[in-house]
């Protein structure tokens, strides 16, 4: 049913794909007329956030000896953002990733960033179509999901 | 050499030897522990002082000391008879057996007996005068003294008062062990010893246990030593025997003790380990079920998603139904996946189950939607009777009253070939008298009702319960009864176990004729009974019966209003389906039961939707139970324990009449203009009152064209909660009042809300966290109230349902203008995106927050300004948020801020990750670690929310234990944070409306 031209680029891909989940549209329900830039604003701190966090947890991976602890202090902060912003498949790679520091498994940390970065590139290569669509819709009239407010 | 100088010598030899057995014998008894050497020493002493007089006796014999002493006119001792030493001690030419004879009579006679059959020199060879001494010394010592010669054979024995064989010991004497007491082992053992001394000439002492006629089993100490002449030669054996039964049975008993305790302490490890596994298991249990449940409860949001943003869009009616099929079985999915964690829940007693206002109606017309539109190519009619008398609002958990009906309907659905699935949906009636005895939930006073019904009902029941002979089920089971004779197969889960204290419904015989509708042939019943709906007595019955209000019944109206409120709901579901076997029926409620396992692969199922169907109708005190015949169909009925909203004061009888009348006369209607128009009245009367944006949707009922109006709203939902302390009071409205009000003028209307306010002031109104929840389990872990995730469903669902509805904005609803002050609040989180997530929904909330980005500056911050209320991120840099939870909590306990709730941790990283000190700072930094509040006798508790990614039971019970008021799950969703605000904030600073 979900189907069709500019369906597959939107809020509906990304939802149906799981990179997306019910907390992004908590966010789209915060954006009003009063912050109308609210979401992109959030999503640029996130996106900042996260290229600062991957920078840091890149630098922690290579020190020697490891300090799991502050891989995964730095990891627990990408969870926490990616979970707010509602980015689900960057937080669960962050929750096996924390099992790798508990584990002081090297490799599967390294795996992990490795995996990571290619979600959060995910997100944020898509999450910028989103944006777009979501703000064509509110212009068109539509209304947002989840007005439960 | 004259025979005296010949006694003398031999005497004298003797008594050398003598000396030497005493020491003998003293060295034998002293390693078993018991100094008989020097006790021996002294009382022989002690023994020859008493003889002593024998001296003056021998010189100077008097006829009155020889009455004394009888003895002495026989003896011939010696003077120089010494009484401290052997060696100088003489035998005179007189002394013979008579001396001992006759010292043995006066004071030994049994121990002495038989002694005359020894010569002379035997008796100097072997006793001489020290044995004499040595049997009056051991008189009291519990041990037997004997003697055998060389082949073994009794020469001696010395008994003390309690013998061992039935033989004297005269008897003993000439005879060996075995011929004593037998071959048994003992004995056999016994002369292997004394044979042994014999042959190696040395001591031996060893434990025997021996078995005799008239003594039972005995534990002997038996020591042995050679008896030796002065020219070494070994004469015989002699043998000390101590009886050591009660010792041995001691130490026996002590032992088998030891094992028992051995025992019953491996058990107890046993079980330890076993309840650890047990717990253990539980846990990993409970952990797997949260994990998975959100595993399929984020994807299924995913999918809940699309369709609820799709329901958005431009659809054909077509594809706008089978897009609300499609939210509702997502949204039935996500509650059953809930269910399945509640289950856990439910076995560990902790369910809870929410009381709101509930349209049992829409509940049951909405899921027979759902399953016309699921079964479209089913060729199965689905249809609902709902009874007229079944009230449009009714306490209850609307949640789970849907997921049973849908459980059920489903089920009837899938089951269902051909033919039809019917809901039915009514008001159980039952007499006042009944009801007041089923409120007492006894069911000993079921079983005098049920022998009372016996008397009363008709005669097919009382055979029939004869015939079954359980008089107990009767009350609850006429229906199941009455199916039987029909022909069906019946099953109520109550007979398997199950609850027994669930109150007892008495069905009257309206009831009765109406569960013999349908597969039975129950004519003349059906016909009364339709007679009686159509007249319109059903409804004024069940509503005298029940609010006890119509005809002036001041006597149904003295109950108490708990009582009045109470009612049962009765739901059917009854289907043409394929049925189930008779042998089916006991485990059919049970779960992970499936009635065949071909039936799963025919038409799918866990098993588990009749379990739960079972265990949440019973949390909800009702009663669930299936009527059913293989081929021809299955009826599931269910009936439920309800509660009307409460009466407003004044005259509330009345007030509810004219509410409920209306409110059928309005559901007559089906012009959108009079519903637009109550839409309003209702907005602008509760405009003054009603806290959060509330919105208003036109909604076209079923098919039959009533329209209502919904308000589709987290607080639209009358709740019977109790404020907790600093909660906000809400005031908010549904629509049986606005229909209530709507013949009334607005003054009248604005003073039953008053009046009602009033009357409710205590309740607060909440979706969620804000319904008071029934604890079935009795156990309330911890207190914390947890903010559900995921979308409202009910909302979702009306969204989702709105197919002909236009959204109305038609209340803008302005907080209460009591007091404009914002609450203060804290925002203790250190994770940017978080706060900034976190800050636009306060905004949105119309409030704002200081944000402090680890623990230390959240202390500092409340250590400057008072805050109404902290939202306290658990996993936070240089103080986690439940060690400052700790010290704020002691500083409301103390009045002042102690020195160690100001320090900041030694182990403090500066740099640590997660430590966002770079951010703006909003916190005003006051440091007044070292000027504590003054004047602060008592400080006011601050609510304190955890906000933590650990949504396991162990952290909310951490959270709970360290002071926190409530636990929020992150992420941080719009509803939990108003739903729990709205539960802390106190009320004369209430959230003010977006």
């Amino acid at each position: 049913m979900v189907s069709g031209r500019g369906v597959d680029e939107g809020v509906f891909f990304l939802f149906w794909q799981g990179i997306l989940d019910d907390q992004f549209t908590q966010l789209q329900m915060l954006q009003d007329e009063s912050t109308p830039d609210f979401l992109e604003e959030v999503v640029t701190l996130f996106f900042d956030d996260s290229v600062k966090l991957l920078e840091n947890l890149s630098e922690s991976l290579k020190a020697d000896p490891l300090d799991y602890k502050v891989v995964d202090g730095h990891v627990h902060q990408f969870k926490g953002s990616s979970s707010s912003i509602g980015a689900q498949r960057v937080m669960q790679v962050c929750i096996t990733f924390r099992h790798c520091c508990d584990n002081k498994d090297k490799q599967g940390c390294l795996d992990h960033l490795a995996k990571a970065k290619e979600e959060f590139n995910i997100v944020r290569s898509k999450l910028g179509k989103m944006l777009k669509l979501e703000k064509k819709i509110v212009d068109l009239g539509g209304v947002l999901p989840f007005m439960d407010c | 050499m004259t025979s005296v100088e010949y006694w003398q010598k031999i005497a004298k030899d003797l008594s050398v030897e003598n000396e030497e057995l005493r020491k003998q014998l003293g060295s034998f008894q002293q390693p078993k522990g018991v100094a008989v050497q020097e006790v021996l020493t002294q009382l022989f002493v002690e023994k020859v002082k008493d003889v002593s007089p024998l001296e003056s006796i021998i010189d100077t014999p008097t006829h009155a000391e020889a009455v004394k002493l009888p003895g002495f006119a026989k003896s011939s001792i010696k003077k120089n008879l010494s009484r401290t030493s052997f060696a100088q001690m003489d035998v005179s030419e007189g002394l013979d057996k008579d001396l001992v004879m006759e010292l043995s009579e006066m004071e030994y006679s049994e121990h002495f007996r038989g002694l005359d059959r020894l010569d002379a020199v035997e008796v100097l060879e072997r006793t001489n005068n020290i044995e004499l001494l040595l049997q009056m010394v051991l008189k009291d010592v519990p041990v037997i003294i004997s003697h055998c010669d060389k082949d073994l054979c009794y020469t001696y024995v010395k008994f003390v008062d309690h013998p061992l064989t039935k033989v004297s010991p005269e008897d003993m004497k000439g005879k060996k062990d075995t011929e004593l007491v037998g071959l048994v082992p003992g004995a056999l053992e016994t002369m292997r010893i004394k044979k042994e001394v014999l042959e190696l000439g040395i001591a031996i002492g060893k434990e025997v246990t021996v078995t005799m006629d008239g003594f039972g089993k005995r534990w002997l100490v038996v020591a042995c030593e050679p008896l030796r002449n002065k020219a070494g030669q070994i004469l015989g054996v002699i043998t000390a025997c101590m009886d050591v039964t009660e010792q041995a049975l001691a130490r026996e008993r002590l032992a088998q003790m030891r094992e028992e305790m051995a025992v019953r302490e491996a058990t107890e490890k046993e079980l330890r380990r076993a309840i650890r596994l047990a717990d253990e298991a539980m846990e990993a249990k409970n952990n797997f079920l949260a994990v998975m449940s959100h595993e399929i409860r984020t994807p299924l949001n995913g999918v809940l998603g699309m369709a609820q943003v799709l329901a958005t869009t431009p659809l054909d009616p077509e594809q706008r139904e089978l897009v609300s099929a499609m939210v509702f079985s997502a949204d039935v999915l996500l509650a059953i996946i809930s269910d399945v964690l509640d289950l856990s829940k439910v076995e560990a007693g902790t369910l809870k189950l929410e009381e709101k206002e509930l349209n049992p109606r829409d509940i049951v017309k909405h899921v027979v939607r759902t399953a016309i539109a699921a079964s479209k190519d089913r060729g199965i009619t689905i249809h609902a009777d709902i009874g007229d008398d079944v009230p449009s609002v009714v306490y209850g958990d609307p949640l789970r009253i849907k997921q049973v009906i849908t459980n059920l309907v489903f089920n009837a659905v899938k089951f269902t070939r051909k033919g039809h699935v019917k809901v039915r949906l009514h008001v159980a009636k039952f007499s006042m008298e009944a009801r007041k005895t089923d409120l007492k939930h006894s069911v000993s006073d079921s079983l005098t009702r049920a022998s009372k019904l016996e008397s009363t009902e008709d005669a097919v029941h009382m055979t029939d319960r004869k015939t079954e002979g359980n008089e107990i089920l009767m009350g609850r089971s006429s229906l199941l009864k009455l199916r039987q004779l029909g022909g069906g197969e019946s099953w109520d889960p109550l007979m398997e176990g199950g609850r027994r204290d669930l109150p007892e419904l008495s069905v009257t015989e309206d009831e009765m004729g109406d569960t013999i509708r349908g597969p039975i042939t129950g004519t003349a019943h059906s016909k009364r009974l339709m007679k009686m709906h159509s007249a319109g007595f059903t409804f004024q019955d069940v509503h005298e019966a029940v609010t006890g209000l119509s005809g002036g019944d001041q006597k149904a109206s003295t109950g108490g209003d708990q009582a009045q409120r109470d009612f049962w709901l009765k739901f059917e579901i009854e289907d043409t389906g394929i049925g189930i076997p008779k042998d089916a029926l006991p485990t059919l409620f049970e779960k992970f039961t499936l009635v065949h396992s071909s039936t799963t692969r025919k038409y799918g199922g866990t098993g588990l939707g009749l379990a739960i169907c079972k265990q949440l109708v019973e949390l909800m005190d009702g009663h669930i139970s299936v009527v059913s015949t293989e081929g021809k169909g299955s009826t599931f009925t269910f009936t439920l324990r309800c509660k009307r909203p409460p009466a407003a004061t004044g005259s509330p009888g009345s007030a509810k009449l004219v509410s409920e009348t209306k409110m059928k006369e309005n559901l007559s209607h089906s012009t959108a203009n009079v519903h637009k128009l109550q839409a309003g009245m209702c907005s602008s009367l509760k405009s003054e009152t009603i806290l959060s944006n509330l919105q208003t949707y036109q909604v076209l009922d079923d098919d039959r064209g009533p329209r209502r109006s919904v308000l589709v709203d987290a607080t639209s939902y009358r709740v019977p909660t109790k404020l907790p302390r600093g909660s906000l009071k809400v005031r908010h409205t549904n629509d049986s009042d606005c229909y209530g009000y709507l013949d009334d003028s607005r003054e009248k209307a604005r003073s039953l809300e008053e009046e009602s306010y009033s009357h409710t002031a205590s309740w607060a109104a909440r979706q969620g966290a804000w319904t008071e929840s029934r604890d079935r389990g009795g156990v309330n872990r911890g207190g914390l109230r947890r903010t559900s995730s995921g979308p409202s469903r009910i909302n979702t669902l009306m969204m989702a349902d709105l197919d002909h509805s236009k959204s109305v904005p038609a209340i803008s609803a302005p907080g209460p203008v009591v007091d404009k002050k914002l609450p203060s609040l804290l925002l203790a989180e250190d994770n940017k995106v978080n706060v900034m997530v976190a800050l636009s929904m306060l905004k949105k909330l119309g409030l704002s927050a200081d944000v402090a980005y680890n623990g230390m500056e959240a202390i500092r911050a409340l250590q400057a300004k008072h805050y109404d209320l902290v939202l306290m991120d658990i996993c936070m840099p240089v103080l986690d948020g439940l060690e400052v939870t700790r010290r704020i909590r002691r500083y409301e306990d103390l009045g002042y801020w102690d020195e160690e709730s100001t320090l900041t941790p030694s182990d403090r990283k500066p740099g640590s990750p997660g430590a966002l000190e770079d951010l703006p700072l909003k916190v005003i930094h006051k440091q007044s670690a070292s000027s504590p509040v003054i004047g602060l006798d008592k400080v006011k508790r601050m609510p304190i929310i955890a906000m933590t990614a650990n949504a396991l039971s162990d952290c909310e019970r951490q959270c709970s234990a360290t002071g926190m008021d409530s636990f929020m799950t992150k992420p941080v969703t719009f509803k939990k944070l108003k739903d729990v605000l709205a539960l802390h904030l106190p009320h004369k600073s209430s959230m003010p409306s977006p």
